[in-house]
């Protein structure tokens, strides 16, 4: 069971964090990866680092995201900070709408449901 | 090892895994990696249950971590070229092959000249790393350990002499590891003069007209055997050094190892037939004439000499 739960997590996880890292970035305007890394710590949406920059990377091919070198105002080394681009506004837009109509699914299916009932 | 080390290895290995990747983007990449390493050094400085280590852990292994860049990009991920199978089979292969020559090599060069030093101006023939060694200007065979010269003067006197019948037209003589000197004897007497290790005495044998002197057996260290005219004479020795003088009658020497010395008779013609397989000789002519002495010497390691 808990192979197949975790299975699931991470096929869940896939669309959902990539929703959250843009939510993030919408609140926080712009972050750089261990800012993120930090932030989705404490919201217990614990990321291991090896599989935010990939898909920092991805979303930023995507166009999704958009990425600044930094030097100016840190110690001694270049930080990427990551911004939403005009796309990753209005897919983050879209992506609301879908998951909302998804939640709302969920939860009707719920009351319908066994466990709703109780 | 260093921690900088450490992470320039990290670093080092990832961009290989992502080789796939332009140069460009593999770079942005690597910077982008190295700079969390150091915000995240620079965060747990104060936390003695991270270091490097622990950073370096938690990002997963350069494997992990470039298939996942390279599975978001939609890029295949290729497994870069390792020391893996082939290329332990490639050395083998390779160590092999030249073993293979070098032992061919070596070889042939056995074969084909059997380690033989020649020094023509001192009439020196070293074979086999001096394991036979023939010195002309001491007069001297060595062979191994066994050391042949005319200054010989060790050992028991074996003296004997057998009167050579009408009926005996030719003479073997077998021998092994001597000096032997041959000469010519006065009558029909064939008389030989030798220092041995022990008091053996050669045996004698007549067949069907071949008389056989067998000095194989005997632990000679010189020997001078005279031999009456006009006898046919075969010689056959594994190691020696011989000297000869006028040779009377048709001779045919066969000596593995060693030097053979031939004194003519100035009066006399002879046809000779001289071959060293590895070593030296000198001219020796040959002769059509029908009154020509036919010698015969063949040495395989060694040197023929005409004095």
């Amino acid at each position: 069971m808990q192979v197949e739960l975790d299975n699931w997590r991470v096929q869940v996880k896939k669309g959902y964090l990539e929703m959250c890292l843009l939510l993030i970035l919408r609140k926080h305007k712009r972050m750089y990866g261990l800012e993120l890394l930090e932030k989705l710590e404490t919201l217990q949406l614990a990321l291991k680092e090896g599989t935010l920059y990939p898909l920092l990377n991805r979303m930023t091919d995507d166009g999704l995201l958009k990425p600044t070198w930094e030097t100016a105002n840190v110690k001694g080394h270049p930080r990427k900070f990551y911004a939403l681009t005009l796309k990753g506004v209005q897919s983050l837009n879209e992506m609301e709408d879908e998951f909302l109509k998804m939640t709302e699914l969920v939860s009707k299916l719920q009351v319908d449901g066994h466990r709703g009932k109780k | 090892m260093n921690k900088d080390i450490k992470i320039e290895h990290y670093l080092l290995q990832l961009d290989r895994e992502l080789r796939a990747l332009p140069v460009s983007q593999r770079a942005e990449i690597i910077t982008e990696i190295k700079s969390h390493i150091t915000d995240s050094e620079a965060k747990y400085a104060d936390d003695p249950t991270h270091n490097t280590n622990t950073i370096l852990r938690d990002l997963g292994t350069p494997q992990a971590v470039a298939q996942r860049y390279l599975a978001a990009k939609g890029v295949a991920y290729s497994r870069p070229r390792r020391s893996g199978a082939w290329v332990k089979w490639l050395a083998i292969g390779t160590v092999a092959f030249f073993g293979f020559v070098l032992f061919a090599g070596m070889s042939a060069i056995w074969y084909f000249s059997p380690l033989v030093k020649v020094d023509n101006e001192n009439g020196r023939v070293a074979l086999l790393g001096g394991l036979i060694d023939v010195n002309e200007k001491i007069g001297q065979v060595k062979i191994g350990d066994f050391v042949m010269n005319d200054a010989v003067k060790d050992g028991v006197v074996v003296h004997g002499e057998e009167e050579m019948s009408v009926n005996v037209r030719a003479l073997k003589i077998p021998f092994n590891t001597a000096k032997l000197d041959l000469a010519v004897a006065v009558g029909r007497k064939i008389t030989w003069d030798c220092r041995a290790a022990s008091q053996v005495n050669p045996e004698v044998v007549v067949v069907a007209g071949v008389m056989t002197l067998n000095l194989d057996k005997l632990n000679l260290a010189k020997c001078t055997v005279s031999i009456p005219l006009g006898i046919a004479t075969e010689v056959r020795g594994v190691n020696g050094h011989m000297d000869i003088e006028s040779p009377g009658g048709p001779l045919d020497i066969a000596l593995d190892n060693g030097k053979v010395n031939i004194k003519t008779d100035p009066s006399k013609v002879y046809d000779f037939e001289v071959k060293v397989k590895n070593g030296l000789q000198d001219f020796f002519p040959r002769s059509v004439s029908k009154e020509a002495v036919k010698v015969k010497v063949s040495v395989i390691n060694g040197l023929v000499k005409k004095e």
